[in-house]
This record gives C-alpha cells, sequence and structure tokens, in this order.
C-alpha cells in the first residue's frame, strides 16, 4: 500500500467499523449464543478486513462482505473442539435464566418471555440461527439470505420456516405459563 | 369459498412468496387475516426480544467461567497448603530425628575423642594444640608409644 492509499483505506476501516460493528456483533451473539464470543468473531472480522484489503478502496458491497465473513468466523468457532465441548457442558445453565428473582411483575413477565425467545433460539439448528438472524434480524431477503449462505432460495424458507414455528411455539409456552401478552 | 390458509401459506404470503391467489384468500378471510396478525406480531415480539435480550448462554458461560475460576483457585489453595505442609514436616523431622550419618560420626568421634583421653601417653591439653589426626595416629600405633621416650613423662608440653 503506498502513501497516498494507506490513510484513505484506515478511515475506510474506520468507516466500515462504526457501520457495522454493532450489527456483526449481535448477529455473531444470535448464531453463536454468546457475547464476548461475537465481540471477538467481529474484531477477527475487521482485523481480516484490513490484511485481505490490503491496496486501494474497492467498490464492493461491504455489508455482504462483512455478514459473509462474520458467518463464516462463526462456523468455525463453532467447528472448533473446545467450543462444542463448552457449549455442551454450560448447556444445562440456560434453564437457571427461566426462574430469576423477582421484578415489577411487567418487566419480569417481558423478561421471562424474552429468556425464553433468546433460549428457545439457541435450542435451534446452527443453520436455522443463521438463516433467522440474516431474515429477520439483519432485514435481508430471502434471495440475498440465500447468496450469504450458498444456498438454494427453497432451502432457506425451508429453514426459515421451522425455525419461526419453533420460535412462535416457544414464545406461546412463554405467555401461557406467564400470563403475558 | 377456498380452505383456509395453512401455517406455511400464511407464512410464505407474510413473506411475499405466496400465489396471487392465496394472497387474495386472507384479503377475504376473517379467519386468515386474524391468524396473519398474529403471525405477524409473534415475529415482531421475536425479533423485538431476539434483539433486545442479552444472550442467555453470555451469561450463563459468564457464570461457569466464575464457577471455574473459583474451583481452580480452591485447589490451587489447597495444592499450596498441602505443598506447604509437607515441606514443614520435612523439615521438622529432620530436626527431631536427624540422619544416621550423623550420628554414626558423632559416635565415631566420641569413641576417637574418648580412648585419646583415656590413653596413658596423651593429656587433654595435647589433645587440644595437636593435630587431631596426628594424634590419633600416634595413640592407634601402640610401637609409637612404646618407643617414646617422653611418652610415660606424662605429655609433650
Amino acid at each position: 500500500m503506498n502513501g497516498q492509499t494507506a490513510p484513505r483505506w484506515q478511515a475506510h476501516c474506520e468507516a466500515l467499523y462504526r457501520q457495522h460493528a454493532t450489527r456483526l456483533i449481535r448477529l455473531g451473539r444470535l448464531v453463536l449464543g454468546d457475547q464476548q464470543e461475537a465481540q471477538e468473531v467481529a474484531h477477527e472480522v475487521f482485523l481480516k478486513l484490513i490484511r485481505t484489503y490490503d491496496g486501494p478502496v474497492v467498490p464492493i458491497d461491504w455489508a455482504a462482505w462483512l455478514t459473509r465473513v462474520t458467518i463464516n468466523a462463526c462456523r468455525d468457532r463453532r467447528r472448533a473442539g473446545w467450543w462444542a465441548w463448552s457449549r455442551r457442558h454450560r448447556a444445562p445453565e440456560m434453564l437457571e435464566l427461566v426462574d430469576r428473582g423477582a421484578t415489577p411483575e411487567q418487566a419480569a413477565a417481558g423478561a421471562e418471555s424474552g429468556a425464553r425467545i433468546a433460549a428457545a433460539f439457541q435450542r435451534l439448528s446452527p443453520r436455522q440461527r443463521e438463516v433467522f438472524a440474516l431474515r429477520y434480524i439483519e432485514g435481508m431477503s430471502t434471495h440475498e439470505v440465500a447468496g450469504t449462505l450458498d444456498l438454494s432460495e427453497g432451502s432457506v424458507k425451508r429453514h426459515l420456516f421451522r425455525a419461526v414455528k419453533y420460535l412462535r411455539g416457544a414464545l406461546a409456552e412463554a405467555g401461557s405459563e406467564g400470563g403475558y401478552r | 369459498m377456498k380452505r383456509c390458509l395453512s401455517e406455511r401459506t400464511l407464512w410464505l404470503v407474510h413473506e411475499g412468496a405466496a400465489p396471487e391467489q392465496d394472497t387474495a384468500h386472507l384479503e377475504g378471510c376473517l379467519d386468515c387475516t386474524a391468524r396473519y396478525r398474529h403471525l405477524d406480531d409473534d415475529l415482531d415480539e421475536i425479533t423485538r426480544a431476539l434483539r433486545d435480550h442479552p444472550s442467555p448462554i453470555g451469561r450463563a458461560q459468564r457464570r461457569g467461567r466464575r464457577r471455574w475460576i473459583t474451583a481452580a483457585a480452591i485447589v490451587a489453595g489447597f495444592g499450596l497448603l498441602a505443598g506447604g505442609e509437607a515441606i514443614l514436616w520435612r523439615e521438622s523431622k529432620a530436626l527431631v530425628d536427624p540422619r544416621p550419618e550423623t550420628t554414626a560420626e558423632a559416635l565415631s568421634l566420641l569413641e576417637e575423642v574418648t580412648l585419646l583421653l583415656s590413653s596413658s601417653g596423651v593429656t587433654a591439653a595435647s589433645v587440644l594444640v595437636s593435630d587431631p589426626s596426628t594424634v590419633i595416629a600416634e595413640m592407634t600405633s601402640q610401637e609409637s608409644y612404646e618407643d617414646d621416650p617422653i611418652a610415660g613423662g606424662g605429655g609433650r608440653l
């Protein structure tokens, strides 16, 4: 990188970080189920960005690139043996979330419901989590999700519908048990 | 009238991926319209919960990490305590129960000193001023005392 392109590239990276970091951390948190891991993944992604595009600013769809790299980084983490091990060992602790201390009634019901939905989301398959997060949290179209995840649109719809069905079931359960909604 | 829409078709309508006739049915069926609104509300609720709610596993993991750290600290504490105790025990044992080599050396020295002091040709003073090895050599050699004319006189001072 020459002397003129370096500051421009640095400014571009900073702008991308400001624009997308929060979104990528949220996406990582949903896919991995862990805020800290998600932050690490986001940092990895931006490091990769800096290392990979060591040249003049390229006019590509950075949002899509960052999303795809984040999803791949999350998959790499999930594949790591230690991650699967730690996840298996900490999974039962999720149940503890259901029983929490008393707070004002409405807030407690809402928090309870949110916790149940978040816990239910983590029980989805990794693919269903990815598809749901990209479609409903990131607001991508089915076509874009399919492109990002290298899936057919039919497959995306199938995963998405299953995820929606499961999460709606969890929401209904939370509503009936907590008298919420 | 067409049968009410299935859950999947209703969801496809929501996604904008359903055929025209299903969308038309939805407009004319109160039941399906109510179910559609319910689906829309549920998706809003789920999306909001997932956006806003902190990760359950993240919290559980932090709690799990804290437990691991506590357990590791307890184990390390016990290890240090046991190690320290073992060192102290070994030192105290060494003080109470002297090593056999030391005893043997001490006994041998005492024996030599006794032999030296009890011998007729050497006085305590001579032992003190002379080189011990020389004295011992002299004492153990019987001829050297007999041949020495001064030995019978009680010392070499």
